[in-house]
């Protein structure tokens, strides 16, 4: 199996023939990905086989969260000098059905990671995030090393400190 | 991230169909002031629309945190943290999978 180098999606990759069981992740890929990636919502990156054909991907956007700064003080960690704190939402990651379980998804989510590092390098950011559908995927996230927010949501960050 | 500039779905085709119901007023005044601009009754909504999007978009890219989770995610940033092992292995396996990281530029 030979994939590419994961870059951002261009028109000459092939993706109608992506499936990875997920109706949603494969629609986004065959639909909307490249309109949402041309008004600059998320960049689309994939890896791809054979004839461009994309054999993976996964979505990356900004992401900014509110904290409550009398908050910090309480946790001594006051001194942020802004009211947010900036990290990357990891959106969509699709694996096709021809190279599942041979350890591509946990590539991408560390290639997801590092790309984030190195954006953060530039512009800054602290954490990428996931919004996982299910709790499987939250345990699954947990082995990757992401630490979850608690509360009612499924969301989880990973520092990217953690990143190599 | 930027949000779009309205002016790139002004440019996209009308590709798609949208119905919905609303108020005869409503309708009676959109249609008098889209044309006291010039404009067609489409071309102003989908104007008005852009701009309305535009803005919602760029307010759904920030997350809202209980306290709760806004103290775990200080913890979570504050805390002493190195990659470990696993992380290692699997950034060993992208390299193997993908090569090594592609320098921004030519991502």
């Amino acid at each position: 199996m030979v994939l590419s180098p994961v870059v951002t999606l261009e028109p000459a990759h092939q993706v109608q023939a992506f499936e990875s069981g997920d109706p949603e992740i494969d629609e986004f890929l065959q639909r909307r990905a490249a309109g949402e990636q041309g008004l600059g919502l998320s960049q689309v990156y994939v890896t791809a086989g054979d004839a461009q054909q994309v054999l993976g991907y996964f979505t990356l956007s900004p992401i900014a969260v509110r904290v409550d700064a009398s908050l910090l003080e309480r946790l001594a960690v006051g001194g942020v000098p802004y009211p947010q704190i900036g990290g990357f939402l990891l959106g969509r990651l699709g694996v096709d059905r021809s190279i599942q379980r041979r350890g591509i998804g946990e590539a991408l989510v560390m290639r997801a990671a590092q790309i984030a590092k190195a954006e953060a390098a530039v512009v800054g950011g602290a954490f990428l995030a996931v919004d996982p559908k299910t709790d499987a995927l939250v345990k699954w996230y947990l082995k990757q090393d992401f630490r979850s927010l608690g509360g009612k949501t499924r969301r989880m960050v990973l520092p990217l400190r953690a990143v190599p | 991230m930027s949000p779009p500039p309205r002016s790139i779905y002004q440019s996209l085709p009308a590709d798609d169909r949208q119905e919905f119901r609303l108020p005869g007023l409503l309708k009676e005044h959109l249609t008098r002031v889209s044309l006291q601009l010039g404009q067609s009754v489409t071309e102003y909504i989908t104007l008005a629309l852009a701009e309305r999007v535009t803005r919602d978009l760029a307010a759904s890219i920030e997350w809202t945190l209980s306290v709760d989770e806004q103290v775990a995610l200080m913890k979570i940033l504050t805390a002493p943290v190195e990659p470990s092992e696993r992380a290692r292995a699997a950034a060993a396996s992208a390299d193997v999978l993908f090569g090594p990281l592609v320098p921004r530029a030519a991502r």
